[in-house]
């Protein structure tokens, strides 16, 4: 009788650390997922940020004083000129955001793409990564924002701010739908980028 | 047997766990070394960016600089600084090293266009105000103070600069600096004419007369006519035959007026005077109008120690396309008191703005020729000073 007893209190013992066990690693593995998304979303962003800012400093640089060098600007939109691999050919430079239909095949809601383009090339864009977020506002040398929707205010244009979050485009979760606050986000606003060519 | 069972499970377990922490760490450091990096990469490119402001600061403060900085410390990282001189260019290479990280900026310099870059350049502004319906398209700098009548139909399409401030004060003004403004600058002036006076000694042509009143009339086919006094003493003749290099000079008074449109050889022609020069006829322009045609080879310079004059006796509506330098001086009328309609294209330097009223009540409009940032007309006074042309970084 009391070697029955033992058995059924092992088996009870035995399967409560057994749920343990299953609990403590599926928290773990969460925990382990989401910091793996957590640096997977940061090198995205900096690798983004890092090709944004390279690109928009050498905004201007090689075009006469005078020229235009904003062609185009609005909040997802912007076109500029400048030489940015200085073989003193001056490159028109297109930074545009997809809709978000075109990233639909994420299971995150909200990605979309940003595409960079060359002289026009390639002629789909080049996929500089996917943001959940992106925003380009445009500021006078006070620091106030220039009205874009009028073209021939372009020249006022001496700072650019870029408002860029990124998120993982799948979560580790229970849910076939899970809630958006847990995707793992980064977020990353350059306020006051400027290109000494816009202020020469 | 079931005890066995279970201390297996659990170092099982407690084996997993190990693992998933370790690779949990490495997850951590992974993005500590991804944050790392770009802050190394960012420190090293400000430190870069604020080794090419030490030595910008450094050139303003003397153009002739050229002393190498080498493994300058700054914000636990060094920074130095080379030059590569080509021409008339120059160029400055900061390069910087932080946490074995590298970046550099390089910034081009020339003292090729330090005025002809400006649209309207004045020394002092003689308290003359910028007037509603006043546009300039281009640079426009004073050493003095800019004044404006703070009116939204005043527009300033390039840079505003200003050595003694601006007022009305650019921020929240309904004057539109659509260029962008700063105050503080200063320009070094032109102090003299001896730049044209040697050209045109060495190879153009001196006029002979100074007591006399030179007169210069401008035909349609690359040639001109000169008076000395109410004599002709070169009928017609061509440009390139009269001054090999472009350059007509004369101690004395200098009129300028056209039978035709300006029509000058290649490189231009510069007329500089050792006191005015009068302009007679309302539209003085190019045959082959830049506007049109950015290559137009047609450019002219009007270079007076002193003043340069309107005569506006006759006339109220002008249309001028020259390069204009009062040394000196300023731009000035015969009436100082008459109205009418200003349109200009080239480059405006003059020592003390003009307060005649055409320039002050007019709707004026100031172009700048674009084709002065490549080159300028022929022995054309400048300064030793340097402008930023182009920032890498």
């Amino acid at each position: 009788m009391s070697a029955i007893l033992d058995y059924l209190s092992s088996v009870m013992i035995g399967g409560i650390v057994i749920i343990m066990a299953l609990n403590a690693l599926d928290t773990k593995q969460k925990y382990f997922f989401a910091h793996t998304d957590d640096i997977i979303v940061q090198q995205s962003l900096t690798s983004i940020s890092r090709t944004l800012e390279g690109d928009l400093r050498k905004m201007g640089f090689a075009v006469p004083e005078g020229d235009d060098i904003i062609i185009q600007a609005d909040s997802l939109n912007l076109i500029f000129r400048g030489d940015i691999d200085r073989n003193w050919s001056i490159d028109q430079i297109h930074y545009y955001v997809g809709p978000l239909s075109e990233a639909n095949f994420t299971p995150n809601p909200r990605d979309r793409f940003l595409y960079r383009k060359v002289n026009g090339q390639p002629s789909a864009g080049f996929i500089v990564g996917l943001v959940s977020n992106f925003r380009f506002d445009y500021l006078n040398q006070d620091g106030q924002l220039v009205d874009v929707s009028n073209p021939s205010n372009y020249s006022a244009i001496k700072m650019i701010r870029i408002t860029l979050r990124v998120e993982n485009q799948a979560v580790y979760s229970a849910e076939a739908n899970p809630d958006i606050s847990e995707y793992e986000t980064a977020f990353w606003q350059q306020t006051r980028l400027v290109s000494r060519n816009l202020r020469r | 047997m079931g005890g066995k069972a279970v201390l297996i499970l659990v170092l099982g377990v407690a084996y997993i766990l190990t693992i998933f922490n370790t690779r949990t760490g490495n997850v951590n450091t992974a993005a500590l070394d991804n944050y790392l990096d770009y802050y190394y990469r960012a420190t090293a490119h400000q430190i870069a960016v604020s080794g090419m402001n030490i030595a910008a600061a450094k050139l303003y403060a003397n153009y002739a600089w050229r002393t190498p900085m080498t493994d300058i410390p700054f914000s636990n990282g060094e920074f130095n600084i080379n030059f590569v001189e080509t021409g008339d260019t120059l160029k400055v290479i900061s390069s910087a090293e932080f946490e074995g990280y590298q970046d550099s900026v390089i910034a081009y310099f020339t003292g090729l266009n330090d005025l002809l870059k400006y649209t309207f350049f004045t020394a002092n502004e003689n308290g003359v105000a910028w007037t509603p319906g006043d546009s300039i398209f281009g640079q426009i700098h004073t050493n003095g103070t800019l004044n404006h009548q703070n009116d939204n139909t005043i527009v300033f399409s390039g840079k505003v600069t200003a050595g003694k401030g601006i007022k009305a004060p650019p921020k929240n003004s309904k004057t539109q600096f659509l260029g962008g403004y700063e105050v503080g600058i200063y320009v070094p002036e032109v102090v003299n004419i001896d730049v044209p006076k040697n050209a045109a000694a060495g190879g153009g042509y001196v006029f002979p007369d100074a007591g006399e009143v030179m007169t210069v009339e401008f035909w349609d086919d690359e040639k001109i006519s000169i008076w000395s006094g109410s004599t002709l003493i070169h009928d017609k003749v061509s440009i390139s035959t009269l001054t090999s290099n472009g350059v007509i000079y004369s101690d004395g008074d200098i009129i300028i007026k056209k039978a035709g449109k300006v029509d000058t050889p290649l490189g231009g022609v510069t007329i500089a005077s050792g006191n005015n020069i009068q302009i007679e006829d309302n539209q003085l322009e190019y045959k082959d109008n830049p506007l049109t045609n950015p290559n137009s080879n047609d450019l002219l310079a009007l270079v007076a120690l002193n003043d340069i004059i309107f005569d506006n006796s006759s006339v109220s509506d002008w249309s001028i396309q020259a390069v204009l330098m009062a040394v000196n001086g300023q731009l000035t009328a015969t009436n100082m008191n008459k109205n009418g309609t200003f349109n200009y294209l080239g480059s405006v330097y003059q020592h003390d703005r003009g307060n005649a009223k055409m320039f002050q009540s007019f709707q004026k409009r100031y172009y700048h020729d674009a084709r002065l940032t490549t080159y300028k007309p022929p022995a054309y006074p400048g300064t030793a000073a340097l402008q930023l042309i182009y920032w890498w970084e």
